[in-house]
């Protein structure tokens, strides 16, 4: 899937540590440095900010996929990058004509408290921040985004659908499958929110160092053919090509101390956002192992994280058939021969992760055979372990672990149950016409 | 020439998610007491986890050795501490002393 030739990897720069440091800025060479990048550009803070601007308006034009007047969900979460994101956006509209960035933005702050322990008022201070730009906003709690359509006016069941969502990870003991369901149902909530909205393209603050982890940790997860999607630009919504939801992240060319001397330099107030890796040991899931790792290297090699995200841009996805996981919407590696390592990997991770489930699993599977005409068609009944098999069928490798550890499939968006049963439906009609086609 | 230092009125600031290994407290003014030896950064790291930060168990999510965790920045008054000579650097009375984390989530 991946290769990287000996042109196409990058050598690793070392540092020489007795060099004596040139504290002028590099750009106007008159004003004293305020920061230093990759342990040898220094710039005052005057060229500083210009610079992060630049790049991010050159990371936002050069794909020209915002078109005029096209709405645009710009999600924050009230992190040091997505409060430099709504700032850097805010700038861009400010500017003189031709400059101007012409987009119609709408914000979105995702409520996560009933998940995590926030600062009281936290949501009053985002909502001050949001009146203060002016533009339009939203503040949506999380569960009533996964589990109401109503989410954007009046939750009348707001209680009941905290529940669902408490429900979820209280199931899941794995810290790192807790992080990545979160990561999933996070990106649901925001296409949904976006199509909801009527917004077209949805921008998200991930900077280049956020986006390298990602890359390494997908890899470790089982994620490797989903990489494209997950860091790179994304179309979410491929059912309709005209109106089809894309995905940019502006800043993944912006390092994550580009984005905190932004910040610092701006003045701009961040507001806690956690995740269940918060403050958590390196050792105890595979995100923040990946994250310290490359943070420790980084500390040596300055051009670590650009190396990495330079080399994983090169991995392009190479299925020929694509089936789309009904849970995250990544790529499925369907191509692989049944006795692939992805097979005998996920057998062994199935027996010894659920042990006598997985026995009752396959017993039940006998019995389900036998039992076939009595079941509904395409529903998805409370509790039904036919539904979880189902849905299972079609969940990635990755997906597939974390649903498994769930007790009931009702705790789970209805989307994401709607579109598999349509899918499984899919899949029945060409089952029974396949042998009519030529 | 001054060896001997006096008290420091400084404030110390911890954003970008390392607030909540202090109270959530984002802004500290600090007076650091009169020392034999002149105040650094290295020292100052020292006092803030004997004196600031709240669950002692958690330091290794601050500091790693003598100087912070790689992922944390840390600016004196605006201007990077790697320009300054890091863990070397000398207080200054009034300084704004600011610790970002880059880490995910905090
Ligand atoms: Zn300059
Ligand atoms: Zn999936």
């Amino acid at each position: 899937m991946c290769s990287v030739n000996d042109e196409g990897a990058e050598s690793f720069e070392e540092l020489k540590p007795d060099e004596p440091l040139e504290l002028k800025c590099r750009k106007c060479l008159t004003e004293d440095g305020n920061v230093i990048l990759r342990k040898k550009d220094v710039y005052c803070k005057t060229c500083f900010i210009p610079m992060v601007t630049h790049k991010f308006r050159a990371t936002l034009g050069k794909s020209k996929l915002v078109n005029k007047g096209e709405r645009v969900l710009v999600c924050v979460s009230g992190s040091q990058s997505s409060v430099s994101l709504l700032h850097l956006v805010w700038t861009g509209l400010q500017q003189s004509t031709y400059k101007r960035l012409t987009f119609d933005p709408v914000i979105v702050y995702i409520d996560e408290s009933i998940l995590f322990k926030y600062p009281q008022n936290q949501q009053n201070k985002i909502q001050e921040l949001f009146e203060k730009y002016g533009l339009s906003y939203h503040i949506v709690l999380f569960a009533s985004v996964l589990y109401s359509n109503n989410c954007l006016i009046e939750d009348t069941n707001i209680d009941q659908h905290n529940n669902k969502l408490k429900n979820i990870f209280k199931n899941i003991s794995d810290l790192t499958l807790k992080e990545d369901m979160l990561m999933k149902l996070r990106k649901h909530a925001i296409t949904k929110l976006a199509k909801l909205l009527e917004c077209t393209r949805i921008i998200t603050a991930e900077n280049e160092h956020k986006l390298s982890i990602r890359l390494l940790s997908n890899v470790a997860l089982g994620r490797g053919s989903q990489i494209g999607l997950d860091i790179g630009l994304a179309v979410n919504d491929k059912t309709n090509s005209k109106k089809s939801l894309i995905t940019i992240r502006p800043l993944r060319d912006l390092s994550a101390k580009e984005i905190s001397y932004y910040a610092l330099f701006n003045k701009l107030e961040d507001y806690v956002h956690s995740n269940f890796l918060t403050a958590t040991n390196e050792d105890e899931s595979i995100q923040k192992t990946t994250e310290q790792f490359i943070n420790n290297l980084q500390v040596e090699f300055p051009s670590t994280v650009s190396t990495i995200f330079r080399t994983g841009e090169k991995i392009s996805e190479k299925t020929s058939r694509t089936a789309y996981c009904s849970m995250c919407q990544g790529i499925m590696d369907i191509e692989m021969p049944p006795s692939s390592a992805m097979e005998a990997t996920k057998y062994s991770k199935y027996v010894s992760l659920m042990g006598l489930k997985a026995l009752e699993l396959s017993l039940n599977n006998i019995d389900n055979k036998e039992s076939d005409l009595k079941r509904c068609n395409g529903c998805y009944c409370k509790n039904n372990q036919n539904s979880k098999e189902e849905l299972l069928k079609n969940l990635c490798y990755a997906c597939r672990h974390i649903i498994q550890n769930l007790e009931s499939l009702d705790d789970l968006p209805e989307e994401i149950l709607k579109k598999n049963s349509e899918k499984l439906q899919f899949q029945k009609m060409e089952e029974q016409i396949k042998d009519f086609l030529l | 020439m001054d060896i001997c230092s006096k008290s420091l009125n400084i404030t110390a600031e911890f954003t970008s998610g390392l607030q909540i290994l202090f109270n959530n407290v984002k802004k500290h003014n600090v007076v650091l007491p009169e020392t034999d030896e002149p105040w650094t950064l290295g020292l100052l790291l020292i006092w803030i986890k004997d004196n600031l930060l709240v669950e002692k168990e958690k330091c290794d999510l601050f500091l790693k050795g003598n100087t912070v965790r790689p992922g944390i920045i840390v600016a004196v008054n605006d201007q990077d501490w790697e320009l300054l000579g890091n863990v070397k650097y000398q207080i200054k009375n009034n300084d704004n002393i600011t610790f970002i984390s880059t880490l995910h989530g905090g």
